[in-house]
C-alpha cells in the first residue's frame, strides 16, 4: 500500500516503536475492565488486546492504527457539523459482552417496541436486537448447517475467533484491502476493533445458502467496531447477509465499522446489508473490496436508520475481466442525513461496473449520494453505467447528488444519470382512480420506486424490508 | 499525492504580500470606488488560498492564478479611452457595437450611429466609473463581489480595464456588441458589467484573444451580467487565448422574474483555464440556458464549473457541456443545479458529455444536485467515451478516410450543442473546433 506508507510519513508516524506494551501495558487488565472507562488512549488499546489474547503483530497493529487515527484531521467533506460534534473522550470503546445485559427491556424506547411488533419480529430476536440479551442463541437452530459448512472447508466465525484459530489466513489478508492510513474512522476501528465476521471459502467452493451474520456463535455481532474480513478463494461462490430490517436500538452514539471483501480470480461475493440502526446513532463505515481477475463482487446496501450515515461501499476491479456491481437505498427521514454512495476503481483492463442508487427523502430528512468512479491508465475498454433516482416526498427533504468521475484511459463507457422527482400527480390519480387510497397508492409507487433493490433481496427480507417501508411512510404522506 | 501538498498562501515562492497596505484613493477615483477595492484587497489579504477538498478546486492548482506582484498592479492608473469619441471609425455594419480592450490598458469602444440615440451605454468600464458613476455603483460586484472568493477579491480590488453596456427598458437590440479583450504580460485584471432593462434584449459577444506565448501570463477576470424583468440577454464568451495564457473567470448572471438568459461559453485556448460560470434564477418563471463547447489538446488543462441556482418558483434551466480532449488534454466539468425550499415548480436538466480523441487524455465529470423542494423535475446525465470503433469501421467500409470519419463523429458529437446556439455564433465555435481538429 503505496498510498498508506506516504500517508504514514506525511503524518511523522512512521518511525512508531513497539514498546507499547512497556509504556502501556497493565498487567491487571481484569480488574480495570470493570470499571469501563470512556475514551481513547493506547491504555484502552492495549486493554482491548490482552484481554482478547491477541497476537503481538495485532497489538502493534492496534497502537499504529490508534497513532494514526489522533494524527488524522476529521474529514473535510459531507457532513462536517454532525461529524465535528462526535466527542471521541465520551465513549466506551470496549465493552465486554457480559456487561451488555445491563439493560433492561422497559429501558427500551416505546417506538422501538412497536415497530417489532408490526414487524413481527420472535421474542428472542427482540430481546438481542434491542441489546437486551448478549445475543441470539442461534446454535441449535443452524447446528446441521454449521456442520454442513465445516465439511466443506468453509471457514465461517466471528472476526476474534477467527484470529485465534487461523492466524496465518487473517495475517496475509487482514487490513490489506482497507489500510488503518485510509481514513480517520478506520484508524479508529483498526484501533479498538471487536466482532465481526471471518469467512473464507476455499477453491472452488459454491456456498448454496446465504451466510448471515445470525449463524455466528457467541458473536458479538451487532458491536460498534465491528471488522469483517470475507476471504473467497479462486473460483469459489459466497453471499453473506449482514444486519436485519428491524430496528436495532443501542445507546452508544457511534458506530464505525470496517468491512474487507477479498475476490481471488473467477470468484464471487455478494454482501447484503441492510442497516436500520436508531435514529441516535451515528453510522460511520468503510467498507471496500478487491476483485481479482475475473472475479465479481456485489454489495447490496440498504442505509434506513441512524442520525447520520456515511457510507460508500467500494470495489477496486484489480485483475481484467473484473466486474463490481453496486445497489444502494436510502432512506432519510425527520433529523437523518444518509450520506452514502458507492466507489468504484478499474485498475484492470476490460473490467466493468453498474452502480445504481435510490434515495428518499422524507419528513425533512436528507439523502446524498456520493459517488466516484476512476478509471486508471492502461484499464481500456471499461464499461461503467450510473443511475441516481432521488424521490422527495414533500417539501422540507432535500436531496444531493455528488458523484464523481475521473478517467485517465481510452476506450472505455462511461454513463451517468440522476433524476430527482416527487410522486407523480398523474400516476397517483390513475391508482385513486382505480379504487385504492391515496395513501395505498403513494406506497405502491414507493415500492415500485425500489423495486429494483428489494428483487435483490432473500425473500423474507423483501417482505421485511416493504412492511418497513409501509411503516416509515405512515402519516408522513398525504 | 499532490492533496498532501502546503497550499498555505505563503508556500513556494509566490509569497502573498499579506501587509501591504492599499494605496491612497487617486485623484480622480470616486469614494464609493476606492472603497470597493480597498475592501477587496482586505478580503483579498485576509482569504486563504482555495482549499482543495472540494470539487471546485479539486483538479486545478489555485496557485496557478496567483499573481506575482500584485502591488505593481495596484498602483496602475485606471484604463483610458484611447478613442473616446468613437464614432471617428466605421465598424461592421453586422454589430450593434465594437469594443477592445487592448493590452496596454487602453480602449476603443463604438457604438452604431443608429443606436445612439436609445440611451445605450456601451464603454470602457473604469471610464464609465467616471462618467456615469451611479450606474456602476449601482451594480458593480453585486453578483461577484469581494465576498466571492480570493481571486474575486483580487481582481475586486485592482482591476483597471474592462467593459459596460447598459440598455435602457424596453429597448432591443437585435445585433450583437462585440467585445475583443487583448490581455497581455504577466498580468491582466479586468471586468465586464452588463445591465439590460425591463423587456429589453441583447446579445454580447465576449472574445477573449491573444498571443500570450510567456509562460505565467494571468488573466483574472470577473463578468456581471444582469438583465431585469422579461429581458432577454444572450451572453457569448469565447475563450482563444495563446498557448500559455492561464485564465480564471469567474461568470454571473441575474435573471429577475420571466427574464430569459442563454449563455454561451466556448474554449479552446489558453495553458489553463479555471472558468466559473453561473446563472442565478431570482425571478418567478425566469429561463436559463448554459451550452458549453470545450476543445483541449496538447497539455492544457480546462477546468469549467457551471452553476445554475434556482431562488424563484416556475423557473426553468438547462445545461449541455461537451467537452472534447486529444493528445495529453486533460478536463474536469463541475457542475451544480440547486433548487431552494421556497422555490417550488422548477425544472433543471444537465447534461455533460466527453469525447477522448485518443489516449493519453484524462476527463473528470461531477454533475452535481442539491434539491431542497419536491415539487422539481430535475434530471442530469454524464458520459465520457471514445471515439466508438465501430462507427470508425462502419463509416471506413462505406469509403470514408479515417481522418474524415472522426470528422464526421464529432460533428455529430458537436452539432446538436452548435444547432441550440444561434447560426453566427455556432459558425464561430464549428470554425474553432474544426480548426483546432485539424491541428497535429
Amino acid at each position: 500500500m503505496v498510498v498508506g506508507e506516504l500517508q504514514n510519513k506525511n503524518l511523522g508516524i512512521a518511525s512508531i516503536g513497539d514498546d507499547y506494551a512497556a509504556q502501556y501495558g497493565f498487567h491487571d487488565a481484569e480488574d480495570y475492565f470493570h470499571k469501563s472507562p470512556k475514551g481513547l488512549s493506547h491504555e484502552v488499546v492495549e486493554m482491548i488486546s490482552r484481554l482478547k489474547n491477541e497476537p503481538e503483530w495485532m497489538t502493534k497493529f492496534r497502537h499504529e492504527a490508534l497513532d494514526i487515527f489522533l494524527a488524522k484531521p476529521m474529514p473535510q467533506w459531507g457532513n462536517t457539523e454532525l461529524l465535528n460534534s462526535i466527542d471521541f473522550s465520551d465513549i466506551h470503546y470496549y465493552v465486554r459482552p457480559t456487561e451488555k445485559q445491563g439493560r433492561s427491556w422497559d429501558e427500551v424506547p416505546e417506538n422501538i417496541k412497536k415497530t417489532f411488533d408490526r414487524l413481527g419480529i420472535p421474542e428472542a430476536e427482540r430481546k438481542f436486537l434491542a441489546g437486551v440479551s448478549a445475543q441470539y442463541e442461534s446454535e441449535v437452530v443452524y447446528h446441521s448447517l454449521k456442520e454442513d459448512l465445516r465439511k466443506q472447508g468453509i471457514i465461517f466465525l466471528d472476526m476474534d475467533g477467527g484470529l485465534r484459530e487461523h492466524p496465518e489466513i487473517v495475517r496475509k489478508y487482514f487490513s490489506t484491502v482497507i489500510p488503518p492510513s485510509d481514513n480517520k474512522f478506520a484508524a479508529l476501528n483498526s484501533a479498538v476493533w471487536s466482532g465481526g465476521s471471518f469467512i473464507y471459502v476455499p477453491p472452488g467452493v459454491d456456498v448454496k445458502i446465504p451466510l448471515q451474520a445470525y449463524f455466528r456463535i457467541n458473536a458479538e455481532n451487532m458491536g460498534q467496531f465491528e471488522r469483517t474480513l470475507i476471504i473467497a478463494d479462486k473460483g469459489s461462490r459466497v453471499h453473506y447477509i449482514e444486519g436485519c430490517t428491524a430496528p436495532v436500538y443501542s445507546t452508544n452514539s457511534l458506530h464505525s465499522a470496517v468491512v474487507e471483501l477479498i475476490a481471488l480470480e473467477g470468484a464471487y461475493i455478494r454482501y447484503t446489508t441492510i442497516q436500520n440502526w436508531s435514529h441516535n446513532i451515528f453510522n460511520l463505515v468503510t467498507k471496500r473490496a478487491m476483485a481479482h481477475a475475473g472475479a465479481t463482487v456485489e454489495w447490496v446496501d440498504g442505509n434506513l436508520g441512524s442520525r447520520l450515515t456515511m457510507k460508500y461501499p467500494c470495489v477496486y476491479l484489480v485483475g481484467e475481466g473484473a466486474r463490481g456491481e453496486i445497489l444502494s437505498i436510502a432512506l432519510a427521514g425527520d433529523g437523518q442525513h444518509q450520506d452514502a454512495g458507492a466507489k468504484v476503481i478499474h485498475a484492470a483492463p476490460r473490467t466493468s461496473s453498474r452502480i445504481t442508487s435510490k434515495s428518499i427523502s422524507k419528513a425533512g430528512g436528507r439523502a446524498s449520494y456520493r459517488g466516484l468512479v476512476k478509471i486508471y491508465p492502461h484499464a481500456h475498454d471499461c464499461r461503467v453505467s450510473v443511475e441516481c433516482d432521488a424521490l422527495l416526498i414533500d417539501g422540507a427533504s432535500r436531496s444531493d447528488t455528488y458523484p464523481t468521475m475521473e478517467i485517465d484511459a481510452e476506450r472505455v463507457r462511461v454513463e451517468h444519470e440522476a433524476r430527482v422527482s416527487k410522486i407523480a400527480e398523474e400516476q397517483l390519480f390513475y391508482l385513486t382512480s382505480r379504487g385504492l387510497t391515496e395513501d395505498e397508492a403513494r406506497l405502491l409507487i414507493i415500492n415500485g420506486f425500489i423495486e429494483p433493490f428489494t428483487k435483490e433481496l432473500p425473500m423474507e427480507y423483501a417482505v421485511e424490508l416493504n412492511r418497513l417501508i409501509e411503516l416509515e411512510m405512515e402519516g408522513s404522506v398525504g | 499525492m499532490n492533496k498532501q501538498t502546503d497550499f498555505s498562501p505563503t508556500a513556494g515562492n509566490l509569497v502573498v504580500s499579506a501587509k501591504t497596505e492599499f494605496r491612497d484613493r487617486q485623484a480622480n477615483e470616486p469614494e464609493w470606488l476606492y472603497s470597493f477595492r480597498k475592501e477587496g484587497w482586505m478580503r483579498y489579504n485576509e482569504m486563504p488560498l482555495p482549499g482543495r477538498v472540494t470539487n471546485l478546486w479539486r483538479y486545478s492548482d489555485p496557485r496557478l492564478f496567483l499573481v506575482k506582484s500584485d502591488s505593481d498592479l495596484m498602483n496602475l492608473p485606471l484604463g483610458d479611452d484611447r478613442n473616446e469619441r468613437g464614432d471617428a471609425e466605421e465598424i461592421d455594419p453586422e454589430l450593434a457595437g465594437y469594443g477592445r480592450n487592448f493590452a496596454d490598458r487602453s480602449s476603443i469602444f463604438i457604438l452604431q450611429p443608429q443606436y445612439r440615440r436609445l440611451g445605450i451605454v456601451f464603454s470602457e468600464l473604469s471610464r464609465v466609473a467616471l462618467t456615469n458613476p451611479h450606474l456602476v455603483d449601482e451594480y458593480l460586484g453585486r453578483l461577484v463581489g469581494a465576498d466571492f472568493g480570493k481571486f474575486e477579491a483580487f481582481n475586486a480590488a485592482v482591476w483597471n480595464v474592462g467593459a459596460f453596456v447598459f440598455i435602457p427598458d424596453n429597448v432591443i437590440i437585435d445585433k450583437p456588441f462585440y467585445i475583443l479583450r487583448h490581455p497581455a504580460g504577466p498580468a491582466t485584471v479586468t471586468r465586464l458589467l452588463v445591465v439590460i432593462g425591463k423587456n429589453s434584449e441583447a446579445t454580447i459577444i465576449d472574445d477573449y484573444n491573444c498571443h500570450c506565448r510567456h509562460e505565467g501570463e494571468i488573466l483574472n477576470n470577473v463578468v456581471e451580467l444582469f438583465a431585469g424583468p422579461n429581458a432577454a440577454v444572450n451572453y457569448v464568451q469565447v475563450q482563444r487565448l495563446g498557448p500559455e495564457a492561464r485564465i480564471h473567470t469567474t461568470e454571473r448572471l441575474a435573471l429577475d422574474s420571466e427574464a430569459r438568459g442563454r449563455s454561451i461559453f466556448v474554449s479552446v485556448g489558453g495553458h489553463a483555464a479555471k472558468i466559473n460560470a453561473g446563472t442565478v434564477l431570482q425571478g418567478k418563471g425566469a429561463e436559463s440556458r448554459i451550452y458549453g463547447i470545450a476543445f483541449a489538446d496538447s497539455d492544457q488543462k480546462f477546468d469549467h464549473h457551471t452553476y445554475h441556482h434556482h431562488r424563484a418558483p416556475n423557473t426553468y434551466s438547462d445545461i449541455d457541456f461537451k467537452v472534447m480532449l486529444k493528445q495529453k488534454a486533460a478536463s474536469a466539468y463541475t457542475g451544480l443545479i440547486r433548487i431552494e425550499r421556497d422555490a417550488p415548480n422548477c425544472e433543471a436538466y444537465q447534461e455533460n458529455r466527453n469525447l477522448l480523441l485518443n489516449e493519453g487524455t484524462k476527463a473528470e465529470s461531477i454533475p452535481e444536485l442539491e434539491i431542497l423542494n419536491d415539487q422539481v423535475r430535475c434530471t442530469h446525465g454524464a458520459t465520457m467515451g471514445p471515439v466508438d470503433p465501430e462507427m470508425i469501421f462502419y463509416l471506413r467500409s462505406r469509403g470514408y478516410s479515417e481522418r474524415q470519419a472522426v470528422s464526421s463523429i464529432v460533428h455529430g458529437f458537436v452539432e446538436p450543442t452548435l444547432s441550440k446556439m444561434q447560426a453566427n455564433i455556432a459558425n464561430v465555435a464549428r470554425e474553432l473546433i474544426y480548426h483546432k481538429m485539424q491541428e497535429g
